[in-house]
């Protein structure tokens, strides 16, 4: 049984993480979020393509592969660390303004990070790294 | 590579957004001291209009703290207000539209200075201009406007050349002088949920819904204009006038409820193939015709209404006929195809549920019990996004039909729905820990956020799911540990109601309080002035199922039922 999960290749097993990620965040963002704007569906949808697309091409072991799957990492990277620094920043204002009494306890803090972390910051940094060792693209 | 500069940079990130929220949250958090001599602010109010005031040093322990102002307190119809200013803090003045998001709606007040001299407004007069948003701070225009006016200055020179702080405040009422002698009103200040207080809410919600019907049967709300008339709060006053009148055997009440029904029955009514429903020219409105339901099946169970209960059998084979086999509802019947349309929504399904649950009471037909059921089921068994209910957003609806339909058809894996629909809840209702506005504990916010001004409609609508829950609960023989903090969150809501039922704890800053025309109504939300339709309708249902909830036997009234206090 091993055996045949390593034979499938370190490259599938990506492609599929890439899938289950892109779904994650296509659902949080399109079955949560109460809002429906151009400005946050253009750059969701963005990530969300190039995610499919690294992930068809580490399927197929495509040559383009590797380049695809840096910019996606990248460009998700970028918009988890953006969209962490609004978070947190929209907790502290919060925070600030109604004071101890009434505004966001730490346990907000700690959930808002552990829901963005894994999915928009850890995971690409994790691609990024893994594509590094593997040397230059082919 | 990457190896290399992504940890370091990965770490500069955290750094700096650590430090950057830190600093945020200390920038604008409001330590300092009140200004020497100036930490109280006592108002005289006389008809809605600030008749005298002055600002001072905190009084010595025991002294009058309306002393200041004596002379006008003998003046009739006065109210003496002391606003105690906590603490102060910064705002943000970078632009105008951060500079409004710099206050806590309700509970924060502003002082602009220029070349040495003071302007103040205080919570009580940024609530009596209407210059607190719904949801969060102020706006910012109209609040430089009045600075401006106080100190003499344009507004555009107090912007550029003033300096800003914002003044956190407490608010103490002072007893009038002569005390108010009239025993209603004085029942009215009151916020213990008792069986007196919650018939005297409900007998003024009622009243106010009756002075808002005009002669044709419309209801006339305070709505902006351009807004289309709302039907689905006509159809639930309505219900309440009919509920509350038969509870109370108001005469008035139920006779205003008829006509309000004639009014639904005359507008609203088209051909949905077999079938009459309410809708327009293309369209029958499921939602639409199950709020319509709804309000016949409360009319026709009294003799009077007998001409209901025909309408009341037809609306329900309509309702019947756009059941889906899964148990859900079309949203809409298309009258061109003669067929049921459009996508599954919980909302239409809990409508819908409700309304033939209700229905079956008159029409006694078992398949509306059976539809009714069925929906039920699909609305708390079907798992939804990834196996996970939407418990925060579920329909206060599914909870009511629940409770009602128990003696009928119980379904314990329904009342196990709403109970966690209600766990779930306590992350909307503001506890004492989360208040910004002490005032405001035991209300629901519109959303998930730190919104910390809370909508009355859906606190009215969550507290009376929980109070149908807990109803359920019990019959159930559920223990008594697994569901008090449901009870002491319920209660929450019902005492918020209370309190912000107009002319409210703030009826000073009215200028028609003492001719008492929008007495009895609710208001959108605390910071709100205008009482609107929907927001009564919902607050005088829940009132209204508290008081059955809590009353132990026709009759009782006047007897105090268990007095409750939130305690979060």
């Amino acid at each position: 049984m091993f055996q045949r999960l390593k034979r499938l290749g370190v490259d599938r097993w990506v492609a599929v993480a890439n899938v289950a990620v892109g779904a994650t965040i296509a659902l949080a963002a399109l079955a949560a979020l109460p809002i429906r704007s151009p400005s946050l569906a253009v750059p969701l949808f963005a990530v969300l393509a190039l995610l499919t697309a690294s992930a068809i091409g580490l399927a197929a072991r495509a040559r383009w592969a590797d380049r695809v799957t840096r910019v996606a990492a990248i460009v998700l990277l970028l918009a988890g660390l953006l969209v962490l620094a609004g978070l947190m920043l929209e907790l502290a204002f919060h925070r600030g303004l109604t004071g101890p009494a009434g505004g966001p306890g730490p346990l907000s803090f700690a959930l808002t990070l552990l829901l963005v972390l894994p999915y928009t910051v850890i995971y690409p940094a994790g691609l990024l790294l893994w594509l590094d060792s593997r040397g230059p693209s082919r | 590579m990457t190896a290399r500069w992504l940890p370091r940079l990965l770490i500069a990130y955290a750094l700096v957004l650590t430090g950057g929220c830190a600093a945020l949250v200390v920038w604008l958090s409001p330590r300092d001291e009140p200004r020497a001599g100036a930490s109280e602010i006592l108002s005289a109010w006389r008809q809605g209009a600030l008749a005298a005031r002055r600002i001072t040093a905190k009084p010595a322990a025991g002294a009058d703290p309306g002393a200041a102002l004596a002379a006008e307190r003998g003046t009739p119809g006065t109210t003496l207000v002391v606003e105690h200013v906590v603490r102060e803090g910064r705002v943000f003045t970078l632009t105008r539209t951060l500079f409004g998001l710099s206050f806590v709606a309700g509970r924060d007040g502003v002082r602009a200075t220029l070349n040495g001299r003071d302007a103040t407004l205080t919570a009580d007069d940024l609530l009596r201009e209407r210059l607190y948003r719904r949801t969060f701070g102020v706006d910012s225009e109209g609040v430089l406007d009045r600075l401006a006016n106080q100190l003499g200055c344009g507004k555009d020179e107090l912007w550029r050349s003033g300096s800003f702080r914002r003044l956190v405040i407490t608010r103490t009422v002072l007893p009038r002088d002569p005390p108010e002698l009239d025993l209603i009103r004085r029942a009215r200040q009151e916020t213990a949920v008792t069986t007196s207080r919650l018939t005297l809410a409900i007998k003024d919600a009622g009243r106010f819904l009756v002075q808002r019907l005009r002669e044709d049967g419309r209801f006339s709300d305070g709505a902006p204009a351009g807004a289309g008339y709302d039907w689905a709060a006509h159809a639930a006053a309505t219900v309440f006038l009919a509920e509350s009148g038969e509870r109370l055997d108001a005469y008035e009440l139920r006779s205003a409820a008829r006509r309000a029904g004639r009014f639904l029955q005359q507008m609203g009514s088209v051909r949905c193939g077999p079938n009459p429903c309410i809708g327009g020219l293309e369209r029958g409105d499921t939602g639409g015709s199950a709020d319509t339901l709804l309000a016949y099946s409360e009319l026709a169970t009294e003799k009077a209404g007998v001409a209901f209960r025909g309408l009341t059998a037809e609306l329900a084979s309509f309702l019947r006929a756009q059941q889906r086999g899964n148990g859900g509802f079309f949203t809409y019947y298309d009258r061109a195809r003669q067929r049921g349309a459009g996508t599954d929504r919980d909302d239409v399904d809990a409508q819908a549920v409700l309304a033939l649950a209700r229905a079956h009471r008159i029409t006694g037909n078992p398949a509306d019990l059976e539809a009714a059921r069925r929906g039920l089921r699909h609305l708390t068994g079907r798992p939804g996004l990834l196996g996970a209910r939407d418990y925060l957003g579920g329909d206060h609806r599914v909870c009511v039909a629940m409770n009602d339909l128990w003696e009928r058809a119980a379904d314990p894996a329904a009342l196990d729905y709403c109970l966690d629909w209600t766990s779930w809840g306590a992350l909307l209702q503001i506890d004492r820990r989360s208040a910004a506005v002490a005032e405001y504990r035991g209300g629901v916010r519109p959303n998930l956020g730190w919104v910390p001004v809370p909508d009355l409609t859906a606190t009215a609508q969550r507290t009376e799911g929980a109070i149908a829950t807990l109803a359920a609960a019990v019959r159930a023989g559920r223990s008594a540990d697994s569901i008090r903090a449901l009870d002491v969150r319920m209660a929450g809501g019902v005492e918020l109601l209370l309190r912000e039922q107009l002319p409210g704890a703030r009826a000073y800053l009215r200028p028609d309080a003492e001719a008492e025309s929008d007495l009895g109504g609710f208001t959108r939300s605390p910071v709100d002035r205008d009482p609107r339709l929907a927001t009564t309708a919902a607050a005088g249902s829940a009132l209204l199922r508290c008081l059955r909830a809590v009353e132990p036997a026709r009759g009782a009234t006047g007897k105090p039922a268990r007095r409750r206090s939130v305690k979060h």
